[in-house]
């Protein structure tokens, strides 16, 4: 290889001065916007039975399916994917899917490329980073093809839909609808004398109880919460009234008093109480969902489905579900959880628009929800199906909907979680204080607003 | 032959029309069709996967849009808008800091292991040397994953041992100042094979007469090492360093699967700044951008280095 001479060097390095020199002189960037509007559910007369979609040639047409995988039942694919789909093949001999897990780990990465070269899947499950995706053209709506069918949109829970909804128009079926909720460790409650069936149901109770389990033993903890889960820990402020942002987006109010009063309420329960497992500890492997795995701790939460990956780690774990402790606000925000939806998007690029369009509106009819989702573990985004009445954990996860609290769906989310995530960790490390973390946090995140609103 | 000789020889030789230069020339490239024929694969996917992708990261960096969408030219906004940015500053130092830990560290405990391991009272040499290099054939993301487990406090090998010893658990992984030098360490595991090959090859390769000529001379081990065999590995150690600071500027595998940048962005390096706004934010633009300041921060410390350490060694 041919050696860089010094002029050579000293022109690149010029160069790249000179950028940032100029770079210097550059106006202010722009970000690009979040637009969300109320959807306009039109009104069907029924729900729509999966169109038939047979090819005039009798060809076979084949759709691809990504998703991205839920390992709580163990092999999604095997268990709940392949079996469910088989049944929607034969009874659409004219349709053949290829599903393909896609890792979490590189979701974003996979799609961008597939999208960028043109050659997207047809059908793709979408969760918060689909905003990015509609945004740059992507994806298909779905209006004139639900028009079209009489699909009836009613059935879906109407929050859903928005959350699917850009510009006025609806971009995703919505199909999961995951909610966390509060577990616990029903062996620790007895060990710690109380009732193993009764789980907290005030924020002063669930101090109380976690008190009982610390004195258990120098490694038992009453709680754990990952100090990165910026799901789980995003809460606290909500259940004490406060809310993360205004209306439209436009400012952060996470320096407000209830905000304060609600994170220094999961600050004491690191620091005064000393109930919950230390961050630094729940931080690194196995983190919090290990340590209740193993019945180190007596309560936690997550989302429900969580519940089954629990049940086939630790088949002798007896664990409860409940709704999350009710904090000092009024329901629903009184006992707010993280809630998400994940829904099923068509690709524009797509060349089997109708056959894509077939397949999601069975995916969501209750013979195909219950194969799937019931298989997996998750809630539906149906309003009119529940799958677990019988299973006591994961049936709370359906009933305790009202409570689930959906991040905004917008391009700047993965930002603010970052932010979020950080000055919770910090709080939960005792780095900072946490009116000074919330007041930085709010600074940020009122940043990314702005520049949100600039584009 | 003289030097008015040698003007009038190559005046004589000289093609005095265009003609014959194009003839000469078109010679010259007949004569070398052969080894342009073998140059050429390397160019092709020189071209295609360095000339190219650096090409478009430039003018990626002037350019605002998400990663699969239409993409506007903005100049050097995505410049201007670095500094502002929440934590550019963060993982500027951080990385600086890991750099200026980990590339002396590397390059001086490499040389110590080099030495040791070439050392004629050393049995197994072939073994130690295996076993020097055997971490820089694991995966990084595997290898990673094994350290979050050795790290994990409580139950860790690490912690375990620490604990025997009355140490207590020591959060390698979640204590904010002792994350990165924790990163540094794994770095340090996977990559010193690298530095202690590298430095073995060269001091094989220097001539016996040499050292031996300075301990006639009288010169202990330490004088030898430092007088004799040291700078004649100069070149090898400049390619060490100059490396070295390189693969420590694009740190990213190891942070990405056991802190994530955490905790407080304690571990939050440049490359993983990138690989965040390209893939996380979809702004792909600023991700560009910051690549090209990476590449003004690498291009000039790798010159100086050159420049310190690759003088011209003159034995008088």
């Amino acid at each position: 290889m041919r050696a860089i001479s010094r002029r050579e060097l000293l022109r690149f390095v010029g160069i790249g001065m000179g950028a940032a020199v100029l770079a210097g002189c550059a106006g202010a960037p722009t970000a690009a916007p979040a637009a969300t509007e109320a959807p306009k559910v039109e009104e069907k007369p029924t729900e729509a039975p999966a169109a038939t979609a047979a090819p005039p040639s009798g060809e076979v047409v084949t759709l691809t399916f990504w998703k991205g995988p839920h390992k709580a039942a163990g092999d999604e694919t095997k268990l709940c994917a392949g079996p469910t789909l088989e049944k929607f093949m034969a009874q659409y001999p004219s349709i053949k899917v290829e599903f393909q897990e896609v890792p979490w780990s590189g979701y974003n990465e996979k799609f961008s490329a597939a999208f960028a070269a043109g050659q997207p899947p047809d059908v793709s499950y979408q969760t918060e980073s689909f905003p990015t995706f509609v945004k740059a053209g992507n994806i298909l709506p779905l209006d004139e093809l639900i028009a079209e069918s009489g699909f009836d949109l009613k059935v879906m829970l109407e929050r859903a839909i928005e959350i699917v909804t850009y510009d006025g128009k609806i971009y995703a079926m919505p199909w999961i609808e995951g909610g966390s909720i509060l577990m616990w460790n029903k062996e620790l409650f007895e060990k710690a004398g109380l009732d193993p069936e009764t789980p907290p149901d005030t924020m002063e109770q669930f101090v109380d109880y976690a008190l009982k389990i610390r004195a258990l033993g120098d490694d038992i903890y009453g709680y754990a919460v990952g100090p990165r889960d910026w799901h789980e820990n995003g809460y606290w402020g909500i259940r004490w009234g406060g809310q993360w942002f205004n209306k439209d987006y436009t400012q952060c109010l996470a320096d407000s008093k209830e905000f304060i009063e609600g994170y220094q309420f999961m600050a004491d329960l690191f620091f005064k109480h000393q109930v919950a497992m230390p961050a630094a500890i729940t931080g690194q492997e196995p983190g919090a969902y290990g340590y209740f795995r193993d019945g180190k701790v007596g309560m936690t939460t997550y989302q429900s489905i969580v519940a089954n990956s629990l049940r086939r780690d630790n088949p002798n774990l007896k664990l409860g579900g409940a709704f999350v402790p009710k904090g000092p606000a009024d329901e629903p925000a009184g006992r707010a959880a993280y809630g998400g939806v994940g829904a099923l998007a068509i690709a524009k690029a797509s060349k089997h628009v109708k056959e894509a369009w077939t397949l999601v509106q069975w995916l969501v009819t209750p013979d195909a929800l219950k194969s799937w989702l019931g298989c997996l573990g998750f809630a539906t985004a149906r309003s009119d199906v529940f799958l677990f009445q019988d299973d006591p954990v994961l049936s709370v996860g359906e009933t305790g909907r009202k409570f689930h609290f959906f991040w905004p769906y917008t391009e700047w989310v993965f930002k603010f979680w970052d932010i979020e995530a950080t000055y919770i960790e910090a709080i939960q490390l005792g780095q900072m204080k946490v009116d000074e973390a919330l007041k930085e946090l709010t600074a940020k995140v009122n940043d990314i607003l702005k520049e949100a609103q600039q584009a | 032959m003289d030097a008015t000789a040698r003007v009038e020889v190559a005046e004589a030789v000289r093609p005095s029309s265009r003609v014959a230069r194009r003839r000469v020339s078109r010679t010259a490239v007949r004569r070398n069709v052969v080894a342009y024929l073998f140059l050429l694969p390397f160019f092709v996917l020189f071209v295609t996967f360095t000339a190219i992708p650096f090409v478009s990261a430039l003018w990626l960096s002037l350019q605002k849009g998400l990663l699969a969408g239409p993409k506007t030219f903005v100049g050097f906004r995505n410049f201007a808008y670095l500094p502002h940015d929440t934590i550019t500053r963060t993982v500027l130092l951080n990385t600086v800091k890991y750099v200026a830990t980990i590339v002396p560290i590397a390059v001086f405990s490499a040389l110590g292991l080099a030495f040791l391991i070439t050392n004629r009272y050393v049995r197994g040499r072939d073994f130690f040397r295996a076993v020097v290099y055997f971490p820089i054939l694991a995966a990084p993301a595997a290898a990673a994953q094994i350290w979050s487990y050795i790290l994990a406090p409580r139950f860790g090998l690490l912690s375990y041992a620490l604990s025997a010893l009355g140490l207590g658990d020591i959060y390698f992984l979640s204590n904010p100042r002792l994350a990165l030098l924790s990163i540094a360490l794994i770095e340090w595991w996977r990559g010193i094979g690298f530095h202690v090959i590298l430095f073995i090859a060269s001091m094989i390769g220097i001539p016996q007469e040499l050292k031996e000529a300075a301990r006639i001379d009288g010169a202990n081990a330490w004088q030898v090492a430092t007088k004799v065999t040291i700078p004649l590995m100069r070149p090898v150690i400049l390619f060490s360093v100059v490396m070295g600071t390189i693969w420590a500027f694009q740190l990213f595998d190891t942070v990405f699967v056991l802190t994530n940048g955490g905790p407080m962005n304690s571990t939050a390096t440049i490359v993983w700044y990138i690989y965040n706004y390209a893939f996380r934010y979809s702004q792909l633009g600023l991700a560009a951008a910051m690549g090209v300041v990476l590449l003004c921060i690498i291009a000039p410390i790798s010159y100086v280095q050159m420049r310190v350490l690759g003088r011209e060694i003159e034995y008088a």
